[in-house]
C-alpha cells in the first residue's frame, strides 16, 4: 500500500489514492484561475452580494467584484471586535443588509435577489442564519435573499464553499406545480458548455428546452430554471446542486461525469437517453472527429512533454490516459488530490505510465519554481501547469473548459494543436482570476 | 419529539437529575436520549455505571464525518441512548463554540431519527455565559427550557440570568420557558424566594426535589437512583418530576 509522500512529487506507480501528498504547510500558486464565490455568485441575473466579515477578510472579494466591473453589485458591512465580543452579531447583520438595501432602495436598484454571505466568525459564534434570514424576508417581502456562505476554515472539514455556492446559487427558484417534461437544465458550471456537443445535440433533436444559468440573461430566465423536470450536472462540484433541487423542487438529477473515454462517454448518453426516452444517437462521426483532432495535434506537438492540471479539468488522469493511448508524452499531471472518480484511470497509468509524475501545487517548493525560466519547450493544459512549466504554450481553460463528450475531445485538441503553434502571454493571462467569468475573458 | 434543555448554576444537581428523568421517562416507555453539553462530559455518568464516553467533538476532531453514530451514542441504564458534546481541555479553545460544533454533528447525522428517540433531555453547563451555550435553545433544538434552581442567592442569579435569556429570544422562536425545578437546599426561605422568581417570569414551579442523602448514596455507587434505589422516596420523586413534564410539556412532541 502506498503512503502520502512529503515530497512535492510522486511518480503515480508510487502514488496513494486519492490524496498522494501528506497535509502542511502550503503555497498558494499566483496563478488562480478559478472561480470564486463571487464570480459564481455574479451568474444570477440582477442578484446583489452582500459580505458580512471583518474588513481583512472583505479584500479579496471586493477586489473580485472590481476586476469584474460589478461594484455595483456588491456591497459589505464591515464587523468590528466588539460586534463579536459584546455586540449581537445577528442584529448586526440586519441593521447592515437593512441599510443597503433602503439606500439601493432609494436609487431605484432594489435586486430581485440577495446573497448574503456570512464569514468564519458566525461560524464559530454559532450565528442563526435561518432567524437572520426569517427577519429580513418579513422586511423586504419583495426580495428573495440567499444564505451564502464565506468559511475557508472549514475547506477541509465540510462541504467546501466551491459546491456551496454552486448549490445555492439555484435556492431561489421556487417549486412550481407542474414540471415541463421538455425542459431540462444543465445546472452547476459556471461557464457555457459547447452547444456541438453530442449530449446537447442530442436534446435539440429531441425538442427538449434547453436551460442553463450561464445563458441566463433577465431574472425570469434563472426563475424559469425551476419549471425544468430534469437537472444535469458533470462536474463533481456540482453534485450537492442536483441532490439539493431534487430534494426540493422534485426535478430529476442526472449526473453524466466529464470523462475522456470511449466507454464513458457512451455511457454518459446511454443514461440520458434512458432518462428522456430517446434513441440513443449514433456516436461513430462525433468520435472519428475525436480521433482525428488528437491525430493532428499529435502531428504538431509530438515528442513535446505535456504538462496538465486538475483545475484544467476535474479528470486530469482520465486525460492523461487518452493523451498517452494516442501517442502524445505526457510528463506531469499538477494535483494536490484526486478524484475518487478516477480511480480506474489511475490504476491504468500506474499499469502503463508509471513514471508520470503526480506533482503537488500547493507545496512550499512551488514558491520557487516561480522564478526558474523554463528549461525546454514543453505544453501545458491549464492555468496551474503554465505557470510551473513557465511556458507560452498552454492552454487557457478552466474546470473542462465547457468541453464535453467526442466534441468536446476534439476542441480540446484542436486548442491543444493551436496552443503548440502560437505562443500566450502566459504572465497576462494567468494573473486575473476567474478565466471565463464577465469581464475576464 | 419532545425536547427539553435543562439549564443552571453549576453543582445544582441537572446532571443527577436529568439522568433520573431520562430513567423514568424511559421507564414510562418513551425512547430518551440525554445529551452532555458541558465540556467536562459528566452527564451520563451515572446512566452508565461511571464509564466515560468519547465525546462527539473527540470523535469528530480524530474522524470527521466518517465517524459512526454508534460511536457518538452508546446506550445507558433502562435504554437511554447517552451522548456527550464533550468541548476543549479547560482554559483552552472555546466551549461554547464545542457545544454548537457537537449538536450540529448530531443533527448532520441524523440522530435522533436514527434511534428513534421521541424524548430528548439536554444537560447544559451552569450559565449562558456565551452565546454557543443558547444553541440548545435554537429552533430545531429544545422546544422548551427547564430551569433547576435552589433558595441559594447564587442559584437564583443564574437562573434569572438563564431566564432573561430565554425571554430575550422569544422574538426569534426559539425554545420557551418551560418551569423552574427547585432542588432544595435547605436554605430559609427557599420555597418563597423560588416561587418569586417564578412569578417574576411568568412561569411556574414544576416540581420541588428533596435533599436526600439516597442522591449521594447512588452517585457513590457510580449509579443513578432509579437503578439504585428504585424503591426509595427520592426515586418517586424523580418519577412524579417526569409524570408532570409528560403532563405540560408532553402536548409540544
Amino acid at each position: 500500500m502506498s503512503v502520502q509522500v512529503v515530497t512535492p512529487t510522486v511518480a503515480v506507480r508510487d502514488a496513494a489514492f486519492p490524496e498522494p501528498f501528506a497535509p502542511g504547510l502550503e503555497f498558494n500558486a499566483p496563478a488562480r484561475g478559478k472561480w470564486n464565490i463571487v464570480h459564481t455568485g455574479m451568474l444570477i441575473p440582477g442578484a446583489h452580494q452582500i459580505f458580512v466579515c471583518a474588513r481583512g477578510c472583505l479584500r479579496g472579494v471586493i477586489l473580485t467584484a472590481a476586476e469584474m466591473g460589478a461594484m455595483d453589485r456588491m456591497s459589505w458591512v464591515a464587523l468590528s471586535e466588539e460586534d463579536l465580543s459584546c455586540g449581537d452579531l445577528e442584529q448586526a447583520a440586519i441593521d447592515g443588509v437593512d441599510a443597503i438595501l433602503s439606500r439601493l432602495e432609494r436609487l431605484g436598484r432594489l435586486p430581485p435577489i440577495v446573497l448574503l454571505f456570512l464569514s468564519c466568525v458566525h461560524r464559530f459564534a454559532g450565528f442563526d442564519f435561518p432567524y437572520v434570514l426569517r427577519r429580513l424576508a418579513k422586511a423586504w417581502p419583495a426580495l428573495r435573499f440567499v444564505d451564502c456562505y464565506m468559511n475557508p476554515t472549514m475547506r477541509k472539514t465540510e462541504l467546501p464553499e466551491d459546491p456551496t455556492m454552486r448549490r445555492q446559487l439555484y435556492a431561489a427558484l421556487d417549486p412550481v406545480s407542474v414540471l415541463e417534461p421538455k425542459s431540462v437544465n444543465l445546472i452547476g458550471n459556471d461557464r457555457p458548455t459547447f452547444a456541438s456537443c453530442e449530449m446537447l445535440h442530442m436534446l435539440a433533436q429531441g425538442g427538449f428546452l434547453l436551460r442553463d444559468l450561464t445563458l441566463c440573461r433577465t431574472i425570469d430566465e434563472y426563475r424559469q430554471m425551476a419549471k425544468s423536470s430534469l437537472n444535469i450536472t458533470y462536474l463533481p462540484e456540482a453534485l450537492p446542486a442536483g441532490e439539493a433541487l431534487e430534494a426540493r423542487l422534485g426535478q430529476r438529477h442526472l449526473y453524466l461525469p466529464l470523462c475522456y473515454d470511449s466507454e464513458g462517454i457512451r455511457t454518459n448518453l446511454r443514461r440520458l437517453a434512458d432518462a428522456l426516452e430517446l434513441a440513443v444517437p449514433d456516436s461513430t462521426a462525433a468520435e472519428g472527429r475525436a480521433e482525428a483532432a488528437l491525430q493532428a495535434a499529435c502531428a504538431v506537438i509530438g515528442d513535446t512533454p505535456l504538462f496538465l492540471d486538475y483545475m484544467a479539468t476535474p479528470r486530469p488522469l482520465g486525460l492523461a490516459r487518452l493523451l498517452l493511448e494516442h501517442g502524445f508524452r505526457v510528463e506531469t499531471v499538477y494535483a494536490d488530490a484526486l478524484l475518487e472518480e478516477e480511480l480506474v484511470d489511475f490504476q491504468w497509468l500506474q499499469q502503463h505510465a508509471p513514471g508520470l509524475l503526480l506533482c503537488a501545487t500547493v507545496h512550499p517548493e512551488g514558491r520557487f519554481r516561480y522564478h526558474r525560466k523554463a528549461l525546454r519547450k514543453s505544453l501545458a493544459i491549464g492555468q496551474k501547469a503554465a505557470f510551473f512549466q513557465n511556458t507560452p504554450h498552454f492552454v487557457n481553460i478552466m474546470a473542462g473548459g465547457g468541453f464535453y463528450g467526442f466534441d468536446g475531445i476534439a476542441r480540446l485538441a484542436a486548442a491543444m494543436r493551436e496552443a503548440m503553434l502560437q505562443e500566450k502571454d502566459t504572465r497576462t493571462l494567468i494573473q486575473q482570476k476567474g478565466l471565463g467569468c464577465a469581464t475576464c475573458i | 419529539m419532545l425536547k427539553l434543555a435543562v439549564y443552571g448554576k453549576g453543582g445544582i444537581g441537572k446532571s443527577t437529575t436529568v439522568s433520573n428523568l431520562a430513567v423514568a421517562l424511559a421507564q414510562r416507555g418513551h425512547r430518551v436520549m440525554q445529551v452532555g453539553c458541558d465540556p467536562k462530559a459528566d452527564s451520563t455518568l451515572a446512566l452508565r455505571g461511571g464509564e466515560t464516553l468519547p465525546t462527539v467533538l473527540e470523535l469528530f476532531r480524530a474522524r470527521q464525518d466518517a465517524l459512526e453514530l454508534a460511536e457518538i451514542a452508546r446506550p445507558g441504564f433502562a435504554g437511554v441512548v447517552c451522548v456527550e458534546a464533550g468541548g476543549p481541555v479547560p482554559g483552552k479553545g472555546c466551549a461554547g463554540r464545542g457545544i454548537i460544533a457537537a449538536l450540529e454533528c448530531l443533527a448532520r447525522k441524523g440522530a435522533y431519527a436514527a434511534f428513534g428517540i421521541d424524548i430528548v433531555l439536554y444537560d447544559v453547563l451552569g450559565d449562558v455565559v456565551c452565546g454557543g451555550f443558547t444553541m440548545p435553545m435554537r429552533q430545531g433544538y429544545a422546544d422548551s427550557v427547564l430551569i433547576m434552581t435552589s433558595g441559594e442567592n447564587m442559584a437564583i442569579y443564574a437562573a434569572a440570568n438563564i431566564a432573561t435569556a430565554v425571554r430575550g429570544f422569544r422574538e426569534r422562536d426559539y425554545a420557551d420557558l418551560g418551569g423552574l425545578i427547585l432542588n432544595r437546599r435547605n436554605v430559609p426561605d427557599e420555597e418563597r424566594k423560588v416561587a418569586e422568581l417564578a412569578r417574576e417570569f411568568d412561569t411556574e414551579v414544576l416540581v420541588a426535589l428533596d435533599r436526600s442523602e439516597t442522591v449521594h448514596r447512588a452517585e457513590a455507587l457510580g449509579k443513578c437512583v432509579l437503578e439504585a434505589f428504585p424503591e426509595s422516596p427520592m426515586a418517586r420523586e424523580y418519577r412524579a418530576l417526569a409524570d408532570v413534564i409528560l403532563l405540560r410539556l408532553g402536548a409540544k412532541s
